[in-house]
């Protein structure tokens, strides 16, 4: 036929042409489709969407659902490295050199000082989002199964998280860096019989000294880094195969609730049901409950949560920006080991633990409190089989969990805010010894 | 690799199986629509036509004014609208159909006719129940005599469908080649005129009664006797004459028409005598503004009056549109009060309709009569509905007739005299062309499985029919199918329309290549493993249309149990990606096999489904 001829479109513009090219095509593996399988099909093949699962339930849509705090924590996580390697280049983990630097990054580095405030409150808030993280997820009873073991994950982070916060106190190389770390790492000689051991181990010897910082160091950046890269990958892994216990379905067939179902079990004679589908077939699961999926609950993850999440990461970059021009990361004194500050404190997610060396004995105190508190976290899961989530359920376990963490809190604050000089009782109104 | 064919008996199962796709379940003779808009979507326009051909001897007119019952089953309406399946027939037809003029092109698809050895058949009636009958009798190796009262054979397909829409050389050819397979047609042979029921029993084994339903119902309403009142059916059937003759004089003179129905029928009649009014009688062909402009002048209008409203007339929204653009305004919502006129109609009076359908579901419009208005006219034309003329059977007793003239049948389509069968709208009412052509298939074979005393149809000769081709899989991720917007048939543009100018255009091959890569797929059924699946729920995950579920069959399932893969066949737009993200390939999708109507009895094997199954994802 001469005149069925090929509409052509009268002229494919250049971005057409590089989309249909087989280079294109070899990278980006998923046509512009603006249609539902598009956007699936764009989630699905694509490694950064695929963090996230094609579609979330529709209650995570609400902010309130999670809070955002382990999205939070990561976006936390993101800003510390990018900072941190700037601060990197400018840094000599070295005693004779390492307030040196940190004098000239105030001064002559441009926006060095803007980018250390930034990493030093970026960290005091990394840690405080994953514990608020764990709060979250305790309270909603997301570590239940099947995602006990992921909850064991978290606390592993969680500790990471203290570890670089800790570590990276050291490197500043002044009297509070100095004396703080040297408070908490007398903590570790409590520990019976191998207690000294392990501090001349983690010190490199006797006093915290060039060993000291060099180790410090490179456990802040490279293994503690090497530990969350993995551990984080494990965590977010487990997340997307168990999916999220906000909105999950079974909730809604929760156990406990033994509410009569009125309709018979479904079988593979089912054929047709109530809601237009039909039954392909019926699963046996051997252990734990597969995943239950209703999509008729769901909403794609590009864009509804990812429009969210870029809400929350922008918001977080905005607090700690700001909070980086209107507030400077304090820097003393170089650091001197023959002049003791009065008081000498721990960093503040560790002066609880100094607050009850002050009522204990060290070994309770030091080593029994917090191993039995990290033990106790990565048990939970496994102590607490009750399978209900709901509030109503948990009496116990959330009396537990809020009387320990309520006397963590007041101990926090007791030994932050109100001690001072020979660890006496002050008011902070009168004198503040406190410094982040 | 896995051969999911050979696992399909048993691992494999869950699917309702046979089922053919919707648009071939909507079809009434059960043409494969899935089958030819895949091959034509392949380019593989000759194979597609022979699909197309197999079960319709009138694919070409099908192709042009089939109500298109496939579309309105077609799921992709559920995405956005419906392949335009009946356009894409016609971009078939265009290439291999019978107007090409190769006869023995239009039988391939059903094989070689014998020779005429069987009984000697009378169909009365050239329409297209009558036609479709004597064909599919005729390939069963039967004489077949078709009688026809008036000058050519077609029947309301030449009679009542208007040129414009559907193009008389097509329709000709159809029916030519029809006649070319041995099939004699008596023109001007009226049953009770020039001869006799009886005498036709004398001379046939049997046979089927195919008139139609030839006559217009009349209004009940005061003055609907007055001169200037006609029927649709009479009205559609002098004009066609008259421009098929290009002769005689016009039907309706200058002035207001009013058409009075909201169907197929009285949109044909409103916009018949729009041309009327537009063109001179024997001047067909010249219809340029000048006749628009010299219309408006004189004071010629057509004005439909429906008692549906607007939005919900039976007719599809194009031809609501192509209507309105012509010049016809619409006036849906009314119901006729009475006619006025002494000597003859001077208008109508309509009032707004309350209630189409009364208490018992009946269409009983009751009329809001404190809101009459008046159309003044001096024509109207009735499209309330038609009925049967089966007067000629009034000496034939043994055949038991309905009240409005129709005749009486069996599931068979046989009527109270064993050797008599009837079928279309004398034995149905009115319905759609594809309702009577299927009709005709169903009464022949009826026959054939009657004569040949077996109770069973005897086989066709194996037609040359061919598969829809399997689904492609891992292409499909890049085309756009999905994404495609309905084509938009192209048609005249207004002002050069005229008497007979076909209004709609037939799309491109390539256009109607894009239009059929549309199709969703449905031959296409999904096959499920509960034995493979591990529950891992990453299917419902990436399911773009929310098509599956995994659910507890019972209230609880923490402690392990039994969970439950659910599937919506009607939002599943075979995208495959549960497919290709399934980890343990417990998922796939298998071509319906090819089957021979749902509609008839068993009519022997038409092929052995061989199609050959791609597995999903490669080692």
């Amino acid at each position: 036929m001469a005149d069925s001829g090929t509409p052509e479109p009268k002229s494919r513009s250049w971005r057409r042409r590089v989309q249909e090219s087989a280079v294109y095509r070899s990278v980006v593996r998923t046509p512009p489709l603006d249609s539902p399988r598009g956007r699936a099909q764009r989630a699905f093949g694509n490694v950064f969407l695929h963090v996230y699962p094609v579609r979330v339930p529709r209650a995570l849509l609400r902010f309130r659902s999670t809070w955002r705090l382990g999205f939070i924590s990561t976006v936390l996580y993101a800003i510390l490295l990018i900072t941190g390697v700037y601060l990197m280049f400018f840094y000599t983990p070295a005693v004779t050199m390492a307030y040196g630097d940190m004098q000239t990054l105030r001064s002559q580095v441009g926006f060095g000082q803007l980018i250390r405030n930034v990493h030093r409150w970026g960290a005091h808030l990394m840690v405080l989002a994953v514990v608020f993280h764990l709060v979250r997820v305790f309270v909603d009873g997301a570590y239940k199964a099947p995602r006990q073991f992921n909850w064991v994950i978290g606390v592993g982070l969680m500790v990471v998280t203290l570890g670089y916060s800790f570590t990276g106190y050291l490197l500043p190389w002044d009297q509070l860096a100095y004396w703080a770390v040297t408070v908490g790492s007398d903590l570790v000689q409590y520990v019976p019989g191998v207690g000294g051991w392990m501090r001349n181990f983690l010190l490199g010897g006797g006093t915290i000294g060039q060993a000291a910082l060099l180790r410090f160091y490179v456990i802040h950046v490279a293994v503690l880094t090497a530990a969350f890269f993995l551990l984080m990958a494990i965590h977010l892994w487990r997340l997307r195969k168990d999916g999220l216990a906000v909105g999950d379905p079974l909730e809604a067939h929760d156990v406990t609730e033994r509410a009569v179902e009125a309709l018979p079990p479904i079988t593979p004679e089912t054929v047709w049901l109530a809601n237009g589908k039909r039954v392909l077939g019926v699963v046996e699961t051997e252990d734990g409950p597969g995943h239950v999926r209703e999509p008729e609950n769901e909403v794609f993850a590009w864009p509804h949560l990812l429009v969210r999440h870029q809400v929350v990461a922008l918001a977080v970059c905005a607090l700690v920006l700001a909070l980086g021009v209107a507030f400077e990361a304090p820097l003393r004194e170089l650091a001197n080991p023959n002049l003791t500050p009065e008081p000498a404190k721990a960093p503040w997610y560790f002066v609880g633990l100094q607050e009850l060396l002050a009522h204990f004995d060290p070994l309770i105190a030091g080593v029994l409190g917090p191993g039995v508190l990290v033990a106790a976290l990565v048990a939970l899961p496994y102590i607490d089989r009750n399978p209900s989530r709901r509030p109503e359920h948990r009496r116990i376990a959330n009396v537990v969990f809020w009387t320990l963490f309520i006397a963590l809190a007041v101990l926090t604050v007791i030994g932050a805010l109100f001690r001072g000089p020979g660890w006496g009782f002050v008011l902070p109104w009168e004198h503040l010894y406190f410094e982040p | 690799m896995i051969d999911h064919a050979a696992e399909s008996g048993g691992d494999f199962g869950g699917t309702v199986q046979g089922t053919p796709a919707p648009c071939r379940g909507g079809c009434p003779v059960g043409t494969d629509a899935a089958a030819y808009v895949a091959l034509l979507a392949e380019g593989r326009v000759a194979d597609a036509y022979d699909v197309a051909r197999q079960h319709n001897p009138f694919a070409s007119v099908c192709g042009r004014v089939c109500s298109a019952p496939c579309e309105r089953a077609c799921r992709r309406g559920v995405v956005d609208s419906p392949i335009s399946i009946r356009a894409l027939k016609r971009v078939l037809c265009d290439a291999h159909g019978a107007e090409q003029g190769d006869a023995s092109r239009w039988m391939r698809a059903v094989g070689s006719i014998p020779p005429a050895s069987g009984s000697s058949i009378g169909v009365i009636g050239s329409g297209p129940a009558g036609l479709a009958a004597a064909h599919d009798l005729r390939l069963a190796g039967h004489a077949v005599t078709v009688y026809e009262s008036m000058d050519a054979a077609g029947g309301m397909m030449r009679y009542g469908i208007p040129a414009f829409r559907l193009v008389r050389d097509v329709l000709d050819a159809e029916i030519a080649a029809i006649a070319s397979m041995g099939v004699d047609v008596q023109l001007r042979c009226a049953i009770g005129r020039d001869v006799s029921f009886a005498q036709l029993l004398e001379r046939h084994a049997a046979v089927l009664l195919t008139v139609g339903c030839q006559q217009g119902r009349q209004l009940r309403a005061p003055g609907a006797e007055l001169p200037g009142v006609m029927r649709a059916v009479d009205f559609l059937r002098k004009e066609n004459v008259r421009f098929d003759e290009a002769a005689g004089e016009a039907t309706i003179g200058d002035g207001a028409v009013v058409i009075i129905g909201g169907g197929s029928v009285a949109f044909d009649a409103a916009r018949s005598a729009w041309r009327t009014q537009s063109m001179s009688a024997y001047d067909a062909r010249t219809a340029l503004d000048a006749a628009r402009s010299a219309r408006r002048a004189s004071g010629n209008s057509v004005t439909l009056v429906a008692p549906e409203a607007t939005s919900k007339l039976s007719v599809p929204p194009e031809e609501l549109h192509e209507a309105t653009t012509e010049g016809v305004s619409v006036r849906g919502g009314f119901g006729v009060v009475r006619i006025l006129g002494d000597a003859c109609v001077t208008g109508v009076e309509v009032a707004p309709v309350l209630s189409l359908f009364d208490a018992d579901g009946r269409f009983n419009p009751q009329l809001d009569l404190d809101t009459r208005t008046v159309l003044a006219c001096n024509t109207v034309v009735l499209a309330i509905g038609q009925q049967s003329d089966t007067d000629f059977l009034a000496d034939t007793p043994s055949i038991s007739r309905t009240p409005w003239g129709g005749v009486v049948v069996d599931k068979a389509l046989r009527t109270t005299d064993p050797r008599v069968w009837a079928a279309g709208d004398v034995a149905s009412g009115p319905r759609d062309l594809i309702d009577a052509i299927a009709a005709g298939q169903r009464a022949a074979a009826s026959m054939i499985a009657s004569l040949s005393g077996e109770g069973t149809v005897r086989p066709r000769p194996a037609p040359a029919v061919h598969t829809a081709p399997p689904m492609p899989r891992g292409t499909r991720f890049w085309s756009g199918y999905d994404d495609i917007r309905r084509v938009e048939l192209p048609v005249l543009q207004p002002e050069r329309r005229d008497a007979v100018a076909e209004v709609e255009h037939a799309l491109h091959n390539a256009e109607g290549q894009i239009e059929a890569a549309r199709c969703l797929r449905c031959d296409e059924h999904m096959q499920f493993s509960p034995r493979r699946c591990i529950a891992c729920a990453l299917c419902v995950d990436v399911c773009p249309q929310s098509s599956l579920s995994l659910i507890p069959t019972t209230g609880g399932v923490l402690a392990g149990g039994t969970l439950a893969l659910l599937f919506d066949d009607d939002t599943c737009i075979r995208c495959g990606l549960c497919v290709h993200r399934c980890p343990t390939d417990a998922l796939h999708f298998t071509l319906s096999p090819a089957q021979s109507r749902p509609v008839l009895p068993e009519r022997g094997a038409i092929a052995a489904w061989s199609a050959p199954l791609t597995p999903n994802i490669d080692g």
